[in-house]
């Protein structure tokens, strides 16, 4: 009942947020969010890192004509995704404590939707299940983006909208694919994951017209949206500069990472031979992503679409390591994973406190706020240096594995993938130095004279408690990355060595419960 | 824990301790507390650095070697990353190095920074620099010494920054970090190579496994070691990367002197000589180092001769001298780059700490046109800087007479060597005693072209001791390195070679006699007495030839005085290009392109539908896009 207490609880506690009287609504929130981020705490005493296998496992029929069960269960590489979304509640609620400024309540409401929608994306093991969630949480993202978002919020939103919904339904054509060929191969029809795993699926290599390399397509297509990767990826920095902080930070922190998490669930175990077979040219894709990022976030005139951009050159990082298809690479790019979402998160958190001192997000605007915002920018000098992965950080470390392993697998891309780690620190300690250092600019020189009805205060103790977290993981997880890697390393191992043959086996312990 | 596992541990965090103490007091002004508890910190290590090499000395000479192992970083595949330190003879040089001559300037920063507004950023920084150089230098394994690597980085990139209202300084600051990372690419990939031949990346480990050679693809290897040498020419300031470190002048004096002089920058070297096994057995790379090395050490040397900034001359006396150093190391003379190193850490920290007690006492003016008879009101830091002068030209019995002549000569005499490359390292010589001489006679002799409002002083005792210090080693910092020449005629040991002996390549000296080695040091030493006795003429005795000359000259004065160019040649041919294809690339691959295909795409799609639609063949995913889309055109209309 563990996981499925983890999934639903923010149901009920969203049933519970419409209950509450306008003026409790945040404090409830928060007091919520943080007993389901103490819950899945949980999971550190219950999980089992020594076993590649699927643990907490409930599995109970639902729909058995077309072999669709409820089924949830984890493992290695959802564990810390799971963390990662109830850990990200209670920070984007206090953190965006003021900036939500109507509807209180529906937002509130719609958070603990999302958070759902989610967790159930990551333990889902029935394919149908893991759909339906995937495709559920669009509704509530959208909501945040086209209510509280900016000027252009509708467009923004019903870019997000169509463009994830058009790449989501290739891949239920696929999956009712595979449910079909499990009754033809396994003798009844199942939706679960487990039973893909087993099927045999023709492959010809360098013909499209057969069935692994369409199916493949379907779902990379779909998760690649979703990361989203070059040349998908326009959706992103619209979205993100529409959506209301909280929203940005959900969006960058957990849900692209939906998209390599289907990569990894889904693209590299069940499609191995066209994995390999293409491999090289998603490879290609993410450097291209993490060059094209780089360079375009390094032109543009709007912080927050800077951080955007950056989160595709980051994006692209993953993706290289993921198809390296070796462990260096995976390993690499599920950190990275985690690291993005700190690191992106905090600056979106960042950018949206002076955001809500200045109401401008024009890097041109800006100019020596250190002086003005001394702590503030300690802050955002650290969380600089985790997006630009300086060792000591939590940065280096996934950057440095995905190198590797891209570089070990093919020399040419890895080598031009490199060439991130030049334009990364480029494009943000321009930024930096554009917003922070130099002479007083418009706004900093504004706040001092009173010209502006908000003068530059300091962060808060509310803004650093918020962001202290993120301080603390950006080094511990660079410092000991073992005290996380170690959690994942034994689903990663069995990724990576039995990608051609995989299966997911389900702990026997689990069961019992 | 082992009594070394608690030395490395006061080594490394005692400056650690400092950086925090100074960074949560950040805003505090007492810059005398703040710098006695960040000189203290930086003592501390000394004191732990002194145990260790006593240690060490007790020894047997072929095992002195001393690991001390923490933890493991990550356990992943086959690669294992410890975090774990070496002591040997190379590190620990290096770590005297950086915490003796980094405590004396610490100590100068107390009194050179005593008007500052915020001391206690200063020398939290300055500490946490301290803490990061030496997991450089200590650590057993190549991730160590890139963690190191790039922490030094942005230390320095914080403190040529460090007067961040200047938006040229915050660009300076900005320009070094970028740069480095340049090489840092290349360093990166050179250590995937090195990992995918060795599968380690311990640096004992790999040595060990250049004692066979056989086995090893060659072109694997060179391409390895070219690539770390692009890290080296990052961080070390040598062509095509030189151009950060003149640059990064705009930082605080002392800065300079610690780590754009006497230690970050010497980090190149020190990893090429830490794995000179690996290096030995690349030709085609020991030939690009020696070349590049001799070439930059002559380049910025020309350069050095017509700058007006004290510290500028200084910075490119620097790129000079580090184009020594690997001029040594391509040459597979590793022991006397480390020799060189050494001495320059001493006379080139002395000469940069004394531009600094110049400028304090000039009131911030550092234009050496305004400056001339300064040895009357600053007769300490006058007498201390003569020691530094002396010292780099090349004058007998001082430190840079014998680490660069060791230079020169193996320069030539190597099996690695060649006659040319001894010739642009004599010429480079000849331009060094020039500038030198140049900017000793512009500030301390000649006549006083000081401006009336500027009343200059000798700076005070905290600041002329680490000067004092500082003058004394570098006369007689040499001793340690006596060429057999010398040093066979007078019973007198080189030290130094003994010292590394086991640890560095053997050299190979073919067909040289010990008369063509007296022969080469009276000519080196004869070109640099020429070309200081003509500064001395044109800039104290005859002081209108100088521009005389230039006037002649005029093209390719201007071209030397605008540094070649370079920095403007970079901007337009990469810098410019890449923001304007960057920005065509967002306002037409992205928002024209991309955009509009999709958005014919989605139409296309959208007609479809409906056509399809209109047949009514019930197709069920339209069914679902239209249930969802009316869900949401339903929740809009309620919401908007």
């Amino acid at each position: 009942m563990f996981l499925t207490g983890l999934i639903f609880l923010p149901i009920v506690f969203a049933a519970v947020v419409l209950l509450l009287p306008q003026s409790k609504v945040r404090v409830g929130s928060l007091l919520m969010a943080i007993v389901h981020f103490v819950y899945s705490l949980c999971l550190f005493q219950m999980f089992d890192k020594t076993t590649a296998a699927l643990q907490l496992v409930e599995k109970h029929e639902w729909i058995s004509f077309f072999g669709i069960n409820y089924f949830v269960g984890i493992d290695g590489i959802s564990f810390w995704l799971v963390l990662m979304t109830t850990f990200f509640a209670p920070i984007v609620i206090l953190g965006s404590w003021h900036s939500i400024e109507k509807k209180e309540k529906t937002f509130h409401f719609a958070l603990f939707l999302l958070q759902t929608f989610m967790l159930g994306t990551f333990l889902s093991i029935d394919s149908i299940m893991f759909y339906i969630f995937f495709e559920a949480s669009l509704l509530p993202m959208y909501l945040m983006i086209g209510v509280w978002g900016g000027t252009r919020r509708i467009y923004a939103a019903m870019k997000f909208f169509i463009y994830t919904m058009a790449g989501s339904l290739l891949m239920l054509v696929a999956i009712l694919a595979l449910i079909f060929m499990t009754a033809e191969q396994l003798g009844a029809p199942s939706a679960s994951m487990i039973d893909f795993y087993k099927l045999q699926i023709p492959f010809v290599a360098g013909e499209v017209l057969n069935p692994q390399t369409l199916m493949f397509l379907a779902f990379f297509i779909a998760f690649a949206i979703k990361v989203p990767m070059f040349p998908v990826h326009t959706w992103l920095p619209d979205a993100h500069v529409e959506a209301p902080t909280p929203g940005s930070v959900i969006l960058a922190a957990i849900m692209l990472k939906m998209g390599t998490y289907g990569f990894m669930r889904f693209v590299i175990p069940l499609f191995p031979e066209a994995t390999n077979y293409y491999g090289w040219f998603v490879m290609l894709l993410g450097v291209v992503g993490i060059v094209y990022g780089a360079l375009v976030a390094m032109v543009q005139p709007d912080i927050k679409k800077l951080v955007a951009y950056s989160s595709v050159s980051h994006m692209g990082y993953v993706v290289l390591g993921l198809f390296a298809l070796n462990i260096y690479g995976t390993t690499g790019a599920l950190y990275q994973m985690l690291n993005h979402g700190v690191s992106t998160g905090a600056l979106f958190l960042l950018v949206g406190i002076i955001y809500e001192r200045t109401h401008t997000r024009e890097i041109k605007s800006y100019g020596g706020l250190a002086a003005a915002m001394p702590i503030y920018t300690i802050l955002f000098l650290i969380v600089t240096m985790s997006s630009i992965a300086v060792p000591g950080t939590n940065g280096f470390v996934g950057e440095f594995y995905i190198l590797m392993g891209g570089f070990l697998k093919n020399k040419a891309l890895g080598s031009i993938a490199a060439l991130g780690v030049i334009l990364g620190a480029a494009y943000m300690l321009w930024m930096v130095k554009k917003v922070f250092f130099g002479p007083e600019g418009e706004y900093v020189k504004g706040a001092k004279e009173g010209t502006y009805n908000e003068a530059l205060k300091d962060v808060s103790l509310r803004e650093t408690i918020v962001l202290a977290p993120l301080i603390i993981l950006i080094f511990w997880m660079g410092i000991f990355p073992n005290h996380f890697l170690s959690w994942s390393q034994s689903s990663l191992d069995h990724l990576v060595k039995t990608q051609l043959d995989y299966e997911l086996p389900i702990a026997q312990k689990a069961e019992q419960e | 824990m082992t009594t070394h596992h608690i030395l490395t541990l006061v080594l490394l965090f005692a400056p650690v301790a400092g950086f925090l103490f100074n960074g949560i007091r950040f805003r505090n002004q007492n810059g005398i507390l703040a710098g006695t508890v960040a000189t203290l910190a930086a003592a501390t290590s000394f004191a732990a650095t002194l145990l260790i090499y006593r240690d060490l000395l007790a020894l047997p000479h072929a095992q002195r070697e001393i690991l001390v192992h923490f933890y493991n970083w990550t356990l992943i595949g086959e690669s294992k990353i410890n975090i774990s330190f070496m002591f040997d003879t190379i590190s620990i040089l290096m770590c005297l190095i950086i915490t003796g001559v980094g405590s004396l300037i610490h100590l100068f920063s107390i009194g050179y920074m005593s008007h500052d507004e915020r001391p206690s950023k200063y020398f939290a920084y300055l500490n946490f620099f301290l803490f990061n150089m030496l997991l450089l230098v200590t650590g057993s394994n190549l991730i160590v010494m890139f963690v190191g690597w790039e922490g030094v980085g942005l230390c320095s990139y914080l403190l040529i920054g460090f007067w961040f209202k200047d938006a040229e300084k915050a660009a300076a600051g900005m320009k070094a970090f970028i740069t480095n990372r340049v090489g840092d690419a290349g360093l990166l990939l050179g250590i995937f190579i090195l990992f995918s031949l060795f599968g380690t990346f311990e640096f004992q480990e790999i040595n060990a496994r250049m004692i066979d050679v056989a086995g090893i693809p060659l072109s694997l290897l060179t391409a390895a070691t070219l690539l770390l040498f692009v890290g080296a020419t990052g961080k070390s300031a040598q062509m095509p990367l030189y151009v950060w470190l003149p640059d990064a002048m705009a930082g605080p004096t002392p800065v300079s002197a610690l780590i754009h002089a006497a230690t970050m920058v010497t980090a190149g070297i020190y990893m090429i000589v830490r794995m000179n096994p690996v290096f030995m057995a690349t030709e085609i790379t020991m030939t690009t180092i020696a070349v590049i090395g001799a070439s930059t050490a002559l380049f910025a040397a020309t350069i050095g001769l017509t700058q007006w900034d004290i510290k500028k001359v200084l910075a490119y006396s620097t790129v000079s001298q580090l184009g020594y150093m690997f001029l040594a190391v391509g040459v597979g003379a590793f022991g006397a780059a480390m020799f060189h190193l050494m001495t320059h850490a001493f006379f080139k920290a002395l000469m940069f700490l004394g531009s600094g007690s110049v400028i304090h006492g000039m009131e911030g003016e550092q234009d050496i046109r305004k400056m001339g008879g300064l040895k009357k009101q600053l007769p300490i830091t006058h007498i201390t800087f003569v020691a530094g002068w002396l010292a780099i030209i090349g004058t007998p019995l001082f430190s840079g007479f014998f680490s660069k002549d060791e230079i020169l000569w193996f320069s030539y005499a190597s099996s690695h060597g060649h006659f040319l490359l001894w010739l642009v390292g004599v010429v480079a010589a000849g331009c060094t005693a020039f500038y030198m001489t140049r900017l000793m006679a512009l500030t301390f002799w000649g006549k006083s072209r000081v401006p009336k409002e500027v009343h200059p002083h000798e700076s005070p005792l905290s600041m002329t001791i680490p000067l004092i210090i500082l003058a004394i080693l570098s006369v007689v910092g040499g001793y340690l390195g006596i060429p057999h020449v010398i040093g066979h005629a007078l019973h007198l040991p080189n030290i130094l070679e003994e010292w590394f002996s086991g640890k560095i390549s053997p050299l190979h000296i073919e067909n040289a006699t010990t008369a063509e080695e007296v022969l080469l040091m009276l000519i080196s030493v004869s070109v640099a007495f020429a070309s200081a006795t003509l500064a001395y003429i044109f800039y104290v005795k005859d002081t209108a030839k100088p521009a005389q000359v230039a006037s002649k000259i005029k093209g390719l004065y201007n071209i030397v005085y605008n540094k070649y160019f370079v920095d403007e040649g970079y901007a337009k041919a990469i810098i410019n290009p890449l923001v304007v294809f960057s920005r065509n690339l967002w306002l037409y691959m992205d928002v024209e392109f991309i955009d509009k295909a999709t958005y014919k795409l989605t139409n296309f799609v959208q007609n479809s539908a409906e056509g399809l639609r209109s047949l009514q063949n019930g197709n069920l995913q339209s069914y679902a896009v239209y249930i969802v889309i009316g869900f949401i055109a339903m929740i809009s209309v309620i919401l908007f």
